[in-house]
């Protein structure tokens, strides 16, 4: 590789810490995709606890493909789902995961597209923004895993900075931290009810108020469900793990890769209750982006433009984001119907007409996506709940083989 | 064949950003008008009218505010909006001479319809992304508006950071006032809002979200900064007090008529969205203190020589606000302030202390008498400290009866500094 001698590199290896910086930047770009205003719904003014939970589910996701990438090491997830659940289940689940996971492009796609639309450039064709998008994170996504890490390395060297200097400077504005009282799950419960049902009564009809409040507290219920999938970036663990150079190390990057996004998350969602309080936070389609359009240094001297830098960074992110679950995707495709030999930028290139298709025809209007709440879900499904059964049943057949050895012996 | 896709590739890329930036979509300064100030009023049949200070960018005559540049007479013509929309929009001069600066004047349905009948106005492209002002008509804000001004922040053009104020009167009136030794309104309230917070209290300049969340939040009513016209002889109005046996002389025949002046000298009390009243500029110095601003004056008189006023000014101020009792129907707001006063020159230090927490809460008592009895409005967040102490008993509609029986406790302690040369 005309390495220097005695040079302590691994060719084609990943570090722990820049898995962890992979992850952070694929859960920061998965995050634009929480909705404050419905977790303020959910969860009242006490909407801020929920990324906490989200933590917790993508520590356990890592956990359960540390354990696994443990037992069959060097293999993704792919490659040992069709040895521990036989070809036909097995098989199902990888091909499962496989889709979520390219699902999950169109999705962010289409929010990224909608707001560089919205603030940067109004005047241009959607359909052309969404295509210089997928091109971009197409040619990122076909040269895999090592190359990406890099892309991320330089991307975090400017981001992560400015990223730490908006998430600070709400501080400047008068903070009233009385508003995030009182912290309880079942007070806001009780408030969310109540306001569904002063919505509704609002509305002429009774079915319709029926109807409307049932739309809403189901809303409520399934942005509380997705917003525990937050971060689903600990679902990259099953292409990563084989890279790792420490692949007993999945659950801790699992964890702190997930712990500075939830942070910027919690802190997006915290800030606005804070400033506005919580009733006049809720209102707004974008909270965290209103609390920096009003920073002001002082009273007369506004920063101008604060909350572009938020969409900007947000944006070189989202890149990341998109070509590591494209590539994550079009792996699992390869390893479940594909050649070995097939290169991924075969199988990148032609999913992308269909990425493409499902952008262009998905709707989405700013407000609740549900396209987005069923990737998420979906990803719960096979990115956790099937690994954690998979699990279930190699650790089942390790203790079978064990007694078995035991008795041969 | 690797080349070929990547020239390929970079071509789609290079080619695409012809079709992203503005090739046909040119922002120059001086195709623009920027409106600075808007008033929004309440017409009689029902339309909002809006009126706005337009500048006209790339002008040469430009003063104080970097791109303000105002032709003299510069209003431009406009003929009525679609009719069909019920939208009317025209140019409007004030009065028989000309005025420094063009104003705007479009009328729609609702907010939304007056804005665009606003922006289609004029044949230059319409500019909000500087709108720093806007002020609400008194007769619209006696009727609500919640739902102007969030019609008005929802509109994207609209800056997050603008500034409310309220009319006494009429809002285009005001928007149409001259300032003397200002090019334009907004030019004054610039000055203004620059001054040291002793001079000017904060609260005359409340941003539009501040003044949405208290109308949205329960717990605290909204308060804004109020600006009245006051005609004036023309040399008081400069405050210089110079050449005052000139106002002895007749005016109407060797000098002009004195134009009404804009005087920011109160704030504006809401009551949910609706206009209750006004704190005069006493008044509004004591709310300041009470909200832990310090600013204003105190002028207090020795029991032993009440000729003798002596002023001191209030340099720095610590506030606690707390409710005690809140679950009673009769809860007390406490009141604490600790007040640092500044004085040119005195001899007895600790009895002008003494006389100025007297005054200091003389003042207070006064100005919450009138919030509670005269325009039931907790402007302090009284109802949002009680929210906080018993956050799961405490309901709006309690609160609404117990504020109007609350009683108050007020606490002042006064230091002095001298600063003057004797």
């Amino acid at each position: 590789m005309g390495m220097a001698p005695g040079m302590n590199v691994k060719p084609y290896r990943i570090s722990t810490g820049q898995t962890i910086l992979l992850l952070s930047m694929a859960n920061i770009g998965a995050a634009q995709l929480y909705i404050p205003s419905l977790s303020y719904e959910a969860l009242g003014r006490s909407g801020w606890l929920l990324p906490l939970a989200a933590i917790g589910v993508a520590t356990l996701g890592g956990k359960v493909f540390a354990r696994l990438g443990s037992q069959y090491h060097g293999r993704s997830y792919f490659d040992y789902a069709l040895v521990i659940g036989g070809k036909p289940f097995g098989r199902l689940a990888a091909l499962l995961l496989a889709i979520a996971m390219l699902a999950f492009v169109p999705v962010v796609t289409k929010v990224f597209t909608a707001l560089v639309s919205a603030e940067l450039l109004p005047k241009t064709p959607p359909v052309i923004i969404s295509m210089i998008i997928l091109l971009i994170s197409a040619f990122a996504a076909q040269h895999g895993i090592e190359a990406l890490t890099r892309l991320t390395q330089i991307f975090s060297l400017a981001a992560l900075p400015l990223i730490m200097l908006l998430m600070l400077a709400p501080l400047l504005l008068p903070l009233e931290p009385g508003y995030l009282i009182p912290v309880s799950l079942v007070e806001n419960m009780r408030v969310s009810a109540s306001a569904a049902a002063a919505a509704s009564a609002s509305v002429a009809s009774a079915a319709a108020a029926a109807a409307a409040s049932g739309s809403m507290l189901s809303q409520s219920w399934i942005a509380l469900a997705a917003g525990l999938m937050s971060f689903p970036g600990f679902t990259l663990m099953t292409v990563l793990t084989p890279f790792l150079d420490k692949p007993h190390h999945a659950g801790k990057v699992a964890f702190w890769g997930t712990l500075l996004p939830a942070v910027l998350v919690i802190l997006s969602v915290a800030y606005p209750v804070m400033i506005f309080g919580w009733p006049a936070a809720a209102t707004y389609a974008r909270p965290f982006w209103e609390v920096l359009s009003v920073v002001q240094l002082a009273p007369a001297i506004p920063i101008q433009r604060l909350a572009y830098f938020l969409t900007i960074t947000t944006r070189f992110i989202s890149y990341i984001t998109l070509s590591v679950y494209w590539f994550a995707g079009a792996a699992g495709l390869k390893a479940v119907l594909m050649p070995k030999a097939t290169p991924y930028r075969r199988i990148i290139l032609s999913t992308a007409p269909i990425i493409l298709a499902t952008v262009i025809f998905q709707r989405y209007s700013g407000g609740f996506p549900e396209g987005a709440a069923l990737v998420h879900i979906a990803l719960a499904v096979s990115g956790l709940l099937i690994p954690a059964l998979l699990l279930e049943i190699a650790l089942f057949k390790r203790r079978v083989q064990d007694r078995r050895r035991g008795r041969r012996s | 064949m690797k080349r070929l896709c990547l020239l390929i590739l970079i071509f789609i890329c290079v080619a695409s950003v012809f079709g992203l930036m503005g090739c046909w979509d040119a922002r120059e300064i001086d195709r623009r008008a920027f409106i600075f100030a808007m008033g929004i009023d309440l017409e009689a049949g029902g339309l909002y009218r809006i009126s706005a200070i337009a500048i006209n960018g790339g002008s040469q005559q430009s003063s104080g505010g970097g791109a303000v540049a105002a032709a003299r007479g510069n209003a431009v013509a406009a003929a009525s909006a679609s009719a069909s929309l019920g939208a009317s929009a025209s140019a409007a001069t004030t009065g028989d001479t000309a005025p420094k600066v063009p104003v705007l004047v479009a009328h729609g349905r609702t907010i939304a319809e007056s804005m665009e009948a606003l922006v289609s106005i004029s044949a230059r492209i319409i500019d909000l992304g500087n709108l720093r002002s806007i002020i609400l008509g008194e007769t619209l804000s006696r009727q609500g508006v919640n739902d102007v001004v969030r019609a008005v922040l929802a509109d994207p053009r609209t800056p997050a950071d603008v500034i409310l104020f309220q009319a006494q009167g009429s809002a285009e009136a005001i928007i149409r006032s001259e300032p003397n030794g200002e090019e334009h309104l907004q030019a004054w309230l610039d000055h203004y809002r620059t001054k040291s917070i002793l001079d000017t209290p904060a609260q005359y300049f409340v941003p539009a979200w501040q003044f949405r969340s208290h109308l949205i939040n329960p717990g605290q009513d909204a308060y804004l900064g109020a600006i009245t016209l006051i005609t004036r002889p023309e040399n008081d109005a400069s405050g210089a007090g110079e050449n005052m046996s000139d106002n002895d002389t007749d005016t109407t025949t060797s000098q002009p008529q004195p134009q009404p002046q804009p005087t920011l000298g109160g704030i504006a009390v809401f009551k949910g969205d609706r206009l209750r009243g006004f704190l005069n500029e006493e008044q509004t110095t004591a709310f300041s203190w009470m909200s832990g601003k310090a600013g204003g004056r105190v002028v207090v008189s020795s029991p032993k020589a009440p000729n003798q006023l002596t002023t001191i000014r209030v340099t720095a101020m610590r506030h606690e606000l707390t409710v005690s009792n809140h679950k009673s129907a009769a809860p007390v707001l406490n009141v604490k302030l600790r007040v640092t006063g500044a004085v040119n020159s005195a001899n007895s230090l600790p009895e002008l202390a003494s006389l100025t927490a007297a005054q200091v809460k003389k003042q207070v008592a006064a100005t919450a008498s009138i919030l509670q009895t005269d325009f039931s409005a907790d402007l302090l967040g009284f109802g949002e400290l009680a929210r906080r102490a018993a956050p799961f008993d405490w309901q709006p509609d309690t609160w609404e009866k117990q504020w109007t029986k609350a009683s108050w406790n007020i606490f002042v302690d006064v230091s002095i500094q001298t600063f003057g040369r004797f």
